[in-house]
């Protein structure tokens, strides 16, 4: 589905993305983590050309990014992307919000497009709230809203961006039932997140990234209990100042 | 100070000789300013979002049109249209004709300011959602980015009215007929009322700038305020152009700077 | 008549930027001082100057200041060769000062609460709490938009013409009714005032970030 071939990137002289090479296959969960500043949301962002790679080539859906010939902008219509800030658009409502794109993107009617962003609203929980503005959404409800915008589109990939750094502790949880709910239905999901609890329930996969370098790739266990990398093992002990994990995965994928 | 005997002048000052002559006085300030500034609204629009532009042919006309107008007194703009317009057009053009064009140049490069503030003011996670949500960046600037845009515009431009309506008294020199250049007429003809014609020339102004700028300082309390100069006249956004720019990728590794972001 | 012009707008330009920054800071301070009087003075003076345009009081100081001097100060004034000038320079100073007094305002509110207490811990009097900490922080942060009023500050010395102060645009004028080429005349006044405009402006670009440096090392990089 998303396929990496020694993607590098710069900026400037910072070498931001060095020779990535990764492979997403439909239906998979990948969680990729890292010490910030590791590269990982730009890896994110260059899988929707949000960034630019400088070197080697993004194939999705077996689409060429670098080709002149891929429409971006359909292509994009694909992939769905949530943002740690959630980047609701503060001038319409929740209900707006979700039905924009569909309408002008794919064509649906008013009232197609109306019915679909209810049952999205309805599914994470806020159906309740279809007439708020984004102002008065608390965090938690803003980024269950972004959600819902992406979902909207029917997108085949979906892309978390730290969704739930910018949230209060408390509103954690209810954005990553979502998520967890998303995932067991096959969804495929790239998510760039600290959620170690989120990654062991769900994910397929886990990246480890550091200085612009994938440098593990394995199931969660394998990373996080039993790293192999030196530079994995450090910053897994600092993430787990307490040993949590005791009982390997729960309930498979 | 005889003010009731200048007071019978109130209708000169407020509207010229307008039922029995062309309008004048304050009147003609207001509608000079109103004029100017919605000729200039779709020039100044697309000058402001050319100057964000990434490409140098695009971008480096619409500059230098914002920075000479700019660093241009209004009162050399009015000459050359009122001097050298008809030279040119080979036709004269009447003076209140000649006003509201070099007015509306002149307003032009502050609007594109202004615009290009506004849109930068816009954060950037907007675009990103929208174009992520399949959206064109047509469209993505017509739904999303403009509508903000606009919002955060509002309290700049209307104290940009008010100084530019301040402005249009320098119109008098070329004889517009307008609320300065009718107290000067009046002082003349009545040279022992010469107090009570400038205290009107005065109200007249303070009236129409204290009660439109104290309007702009309540949408600004309502609205935020945003600080054009705080943004630095090199920031470039090639994500609000509405057609991509196909480069190829460059040989060497490092893409060229002061373009941000690289492409997209 | 092109070279005396350029100097009397220089002149103009220079003597109206000193006097409208001291006369500015003054207003500013007493916009922001405890003294209600003095508050309520300084929002006075700006409400009035910033909302009648810069040419009225051109004008006004021209036409009637003469008239309401008391002791025929007044006569002597009109009898001065130079008055126009004078009179321009206090218009424009008048109009001027009541914009550099609101953005320096808005200065003192930038600055960190922390400062004033430092100043006052350190045992400084009202009057050195403003001349050493305060008024320079103000200067320094309202740069950018200080030497934008500058530069229209330079730019309206143009409306001193109005009262037949001998400037550049007047000049420009009297050469187009002498001589008719008032095209080159034009042009090269308007290629004048761009290129004085431009360098005023990439000086206080220059200005600004010296002090910015300075700033940088100070007190600010410690916030955190």
């Amino acid at each position: 589905m998303i396929k990496f071939i020694n993607a590098s990137k710069w900026f400037n002289n910072h070498h931001v993305l060095k020779n990535i090479n990764l492979e997403i296959s439909k239906g998979e969960v990948v969680v990729i983590c890292g010490p910030s500043g590791a590269g990982k949301s730009t890896l994110l962002r260059t899988i929707n050309r949000l960034e630019r790679i400088d070197d080697g080539e993004i194939v999705v859906d077996s689409k060429y990014l670098s080709d002149p010939k891929t429409n971006l902008t359909t292509l994009r219509a694909e992939i769905g992307m949530v943002f740690q800030h959630f980047n609701l658009y503060p001038h319409k409502t929740a209900l707006k919000n979700i039905t924009l794109a569909p309408c002008k993107v794919r064509g649906l009617t008013r009232k197609q497009a109306r019915e679909r962003a209810l049952k999205l609203l309805e599914r994470v929980g806020l159906l309740h709230r279809q007439d708020a503005f984004p102002s008065q959404l608390s965090g938690g409800e803003q980024q269950r809203v972004a959600i819902a915008r992406s979902l909207a589109m029917e997108p085949k990939v979906m892309l978390f961006d730290e969704p739930t750094s910018a949230l209060d502790p408390e509103l954690i949880t209810d954005v990553l039932d979502v998520m967890i709910s998303l995932a067991k239905e096959g969804m495929t999901m790239v998510v760039v997140t600290h959620e170690i609890g989120f990654a062991q329930k769900v994910a397929d996969r886990v990246v480890f990234m550091d200085a612009g370098e994938v440098l593990e790739v394995g199931c969660p266990p394998d990373i996080f209990i039993n790293p192999q990398h030196e530079r994995t093992r450090e910053f897994m002990s600092k993430v787990f100042h307490i040993p949590i994990f005791t009982k390997p995965q729960e309930e498979g994928e | 100070m005889d003010f009731p005997g200048s007071f019978s002048n109130i209708k000169f000052y407020l509207l010229g000789a307008y039922p029995n002559g062309p309008v004048g006085g304050l009147l003609l300030n207001i509608v000079l300013a109103i004029l100017a500034i919605a000729f200039s609204f779709l020039v100044g629009a697309l000058l402001g979002y050319s100057r964000l532009s990434c490409r140098k042919y695009i971008k480096v006309p619409s500059v230098l049109y914002i920075e000479i107008v700019r660093a241009t007194p209004l009162i050399m703009l009015i000459f050359w249209f009122y001097f050298f317009l008809p030279y040119v057009l080979g036709k004269n053009i009447s003076v209140f004709w000649s006003a509201v064009i070099a007015l509306s140049i002149y307003a032009a490069a502050y609007e594109a300011e202004i615009f290009r503030a506004g849109i930068l003011a816009v954060p950037r996670g907007q675009m990103e959602a929208a174009l992520t949500s399949g959206m064109t960046r047509y469209q993505a600037m017509k739904f999303i980015v403009f509508p903000q845009a606009l919002k955060i515009m509002v309290p700049s431009l209307v104290s940009f009215f008010v100084s530019l309506f301040k402005d249009t008294s320098v119109t008098f020199i070329i004889g517009v007929i307008e609320l300065t250049q009718t107290g000067i007429i009046v002082s003349q003809r009545q040279p022992d009322k010469m107090y009570a014609s400038y205290l009107c020339v005065a109200i007249g102004y303070f009236i129409v700038c204290f009660s439109m700028s104290h309007l702009a300082r309540m949408l600004e309390k309502k609205i935020g305020v945003f600080d054009l100069e705080s943004y630095r006249p090199d920031a470039c956004r090639d994500e609000y152009m509405l057609m991509p720019t196909h480069r190829k990728i460059p040989d060497e590794k490092v893409p060229a700077a002061g373009c941000y972001p690289p492409g997209l | 008549m092109i070279i005396t012009g350029i100097k009397i707008t220089i002149l103009l330009m220079a003597i109206t930027s000193v006097t409208s920054l001291l006369l500015g800071t003054v207003v500013a301070i007493m916009r922001i001082s405890r003294i209600k009087i003095l508050r309520a003075l300084g929002t006075i003076y700006v409400e009035i100057f910033r909302n009648i345009p810069g040419l009225f009081w051109v004008i006004f100081f021209y036409f009637i200041f003469p008239e309401i001097l008391p002791f025929g100060w007044g006569a002597r004034l009109n009898a001065y060769p130079n008055y126009p000038v004078v009179a321009g320079v206090m218009g424009l100073t008048v109009d001027n000062a009541s914009y550099v007094s609101d953005i320096l305002r808005s200065g003192r509110l930038a600055i960190p609460h922390g400062q004033r207490e430092a100043a006052i811990s350190s045992g400084l009097n009202r009057v050195q709490q403003y001349i050493y900490v305060l008024l320079p922080q103000m200067f320094r942060a309202t740069l950018p938009p200080l030497g934008t009023r500058m530069v229209h500050n330079f730019k309206n010395t143009s409306l001193c013409m109005a009262i037949t102060a001998p400037e550049l645009t007047w000049a420009t004028q009297q050469i187009e009714s002498l001589t008719f080429r008032g095209i080159e005349a034009t042009t090269m006044a308007t290629l004048f005032y761009v290129g004085l405009a431009g360098v005023m402006a990439s000086i206080i670009i220059i200005l600004e970030k010296v002090l910015r440096i300075d700033i940088a090392k100070s007190a600010y990089q410690t916030r955190g």
